[in-house]
């Protein structure tokens, strides 16, 4: 091959750009023709030479000073300007969010001034306070802590509310609405009053401020020889536990299993908890629990919230006669004590169907707290 | 712990939005990067307002950003797109005036008539048309190809060859004359 044809590849084989077969033919030729190789080095130190030049003439272009800073500059502007950019992209929906805002607080200062349905306390989480009240036979309240732990200390030293020879009773008790005592010495045994009741509220008990709850009401007020037990204190925002979120977190703690059903083992008497055929429309049972012998289901629906609470009977009767801040009501043929309605909402029924005492309370209608008593 | 590894650390912390560690990128690469620009545009402002624009838009993309290469030729590849893009809607813009510039325009012969016999390289080079500057530094400074050079300029491989072919002819004439 003619040295000129070669050499005109000596450009494309420094570009790299040559394929092997003729990279092959030059470096053969090279090996061969002493003129070609000569030119060929003359042409690999032109090139390192100017590649070498453009080095330097790189290096050599002056840097600005100021350039780092400005690019921070434009850098930090640039970030605030996306974050506009996307509160803007969010602009459309402003007028949908105060319309919601407004109805939001139309609706509260609707439920607060207007209705009787209490608006959940969800800030606080308060739950309902309930409390069971010994009396001892000499009247006074003191004599009886208002915890739960006082007064299963009672139970073991013999001095337990169960005691069958005093006469016993329960009843809903306002925290908000003045003590009425009562004479009931002459009233029939109609209600079981049980310390199981308390037993089942450990939490409401815990959460009351110790024997604090010795101040509280004196219920018994002159009933001498009466051993009368006061269960479920509501406080003035006296909801069921609801706060659904909170509930639903642990489902173990709930009761329920993972479909929403209740979870619960049978009671040591062998028998499931008896559940209500109807319910208002929405209510969802959003926790259970069983503390020994008393079981108590947690529902809600919006706004409405209440439980059932079941426990045995034991074979004691307390009575609703005498009492006057509720009335008697039938359910089912069986006689059971309706609470009038608390300022908070807050309504309780309690009655005994065989061997069982039965409580339902929350702030839900008349109407259709005796539809859920009918139903179980 | 060396370059690479450091380089590699602060790539990993900027990409999980440690502002920090962008700002000391910034500074290993900016003067690298607007020497790039500065090669490819000719002019200083424009060289500095792409070489923002080029961290800018490392910024947005660095998350993107595989390591498959190392983090300079990466950033190069960016700021020179932006420079042709730049460049390209100058050009538009000229073309639409009529006021394409002559130096881009400017063959391997016109540059070789202007070299002076006494001049050093280097002032030869800064005779060069821009066009023909960028190709040098493409090729040589950032290593590469003949047919990556064609791919960023948007020109045929056979024009970088020929300029990279004239560019070593009129530099031997200048050594060979000196």
């Amino acid at each position: 091959m003619l040295c000129d044809n070669i050499r005109d590849w000596f450009n494309d084989y420094l570009d790299g750009d040559l394929t092997l077969k003729k990279k092959q033919i030059v470096d053969d030729h090279l090996s061969q023709c002493s003129k070609c190789h000569q030119e060929f080095e003359m042409l690999k130190h032109i090139d390192a030479r100017l590649r070498q030049e453009i080095r330097f003439m790189f290096e050599d272009i002056p840097v600005p000073g100021s350039l780092p800073q400005k690019i921070e500059d434009r850098l930090d502007l640039n970030v605030k300007a996306s974050f506009f950019r996307l509160l803007q992209s969010y602009r459309r929906y402003t007028g949908i969010a105060a319309a919601l805002i407004v109805f939001a607080t139309a609706y509260g200062i609707f439920q607060q001034y207007f209705s009787s349905t209490p608006i959940p306390n969800f800030i606080s989480g308060n739950s309902p306070q309930v409390i069971v009240e010994n009396i001892n036979p000499t009247g006074s309240s003191d004599a009886l802590p208002g915890d739960s732990t006082s007064l299963s200390r009672d139970e073991s030293s013999g001095q337990s509310i169960q005691n069958k020879n005093h006469k016993e009773d329960m009843l809903f008790h306002d925290s908000n609405l003045p003590a009425k005592p009562e004479d009931t010495s002459g009233v029939d045994a109609t209600y079981s009053s049980t310390g199981a009741l308390d037993r089942s509220l450990p939490q409401e008990t815990d959460a009351l401020p110790g024997t604090g709850k010795a101040d509280g009401p004196n219920v018994g007020g002159g009933t001498s020889g009466d051993t009368r037990a006061i269960a479920s204190k509501i406080s003035s925002e006296a909801t069921p536990p609801a706060g659904g979120e909170t509930m639903m977190a642990d489902k173990a703690a709930t009761g329920l299993n993972n479909e929403g059903r209740l979870n619960l083992a049978a009671t040591p008497s062998g028998c499931d908890p008896l559940l209500p055929g109807y319910l208002p429309e929405g209510a969802k049972l959003i926790k259970a629990d069983r503390q020994e012998d008393t079981v108590r289901l947690y529902y809600t629906a919006g706004q409405m919230n209440f439980f059932i609470e079941e426990s045995p009977a034991q074979g004691n009767k307390t009575s609703t006669n005498g009492l006057t801040n509720g009335k008697k009501v039938k359910i089912n043929e069986l006689d059971g004590f309706l609470l009038n309605k608390t300022p908070s909402g807050e309504i309780g029924l309690s009655w005994q169907s065989d061997h069982l005492l039965l409580t339902i309370q929350g702030n839900l209608s008349e109407n259709e707290l005796i539809k859920i008593a009918e139903s179980m | 712990m060396n370059d690479d590894a450091s380089e590699l650390k602060l790539i990993h912390a900027a990409q999980a939005g440690n502002k920090e560690a962008f700002s000391e990128l910034i500074s290993r690469h900016v003067s690298y990067s607007y020497r790039v620009a500065y090669s490819i545009l000719q002019n200083q402002s424009e060289a500095e307002d792409l070489t923002q624009d080029a961290f800018l838009t490392c910024y947005r993309k660095l998350a993107g950003f595989r390591k498959e290469s190392s983090f300079r030729t990466w950033f190069s590849r960016i700021v020179v797109n932006l420079c042709y893009d730049h460049l390209r809607k100058k050009r538009r813009e000229g073309a639409l005036l009529g006021k394409i510039s002559d130096r881009d325009t400017a063959t391997v012969k016109d540059w070789m008539d202007n070299v002076d016999q006494s001049m050093e390289i280097k002032n030869a080079l800064k005779l060069l048309s821009d066009s023909h500057r960028t190709v040098l530094v493409l090729y040589y400074e950032l290593d590469l190809s003949v047919k990556s050079v064609a791919k960023i300029m948007n020109i045929p491989v056979g024009t970088v060859k020929s300029r990279l072919a004239g560019a070593r002819a009129t530099l031997r004439e200048i050594l060979e004359r000196g």
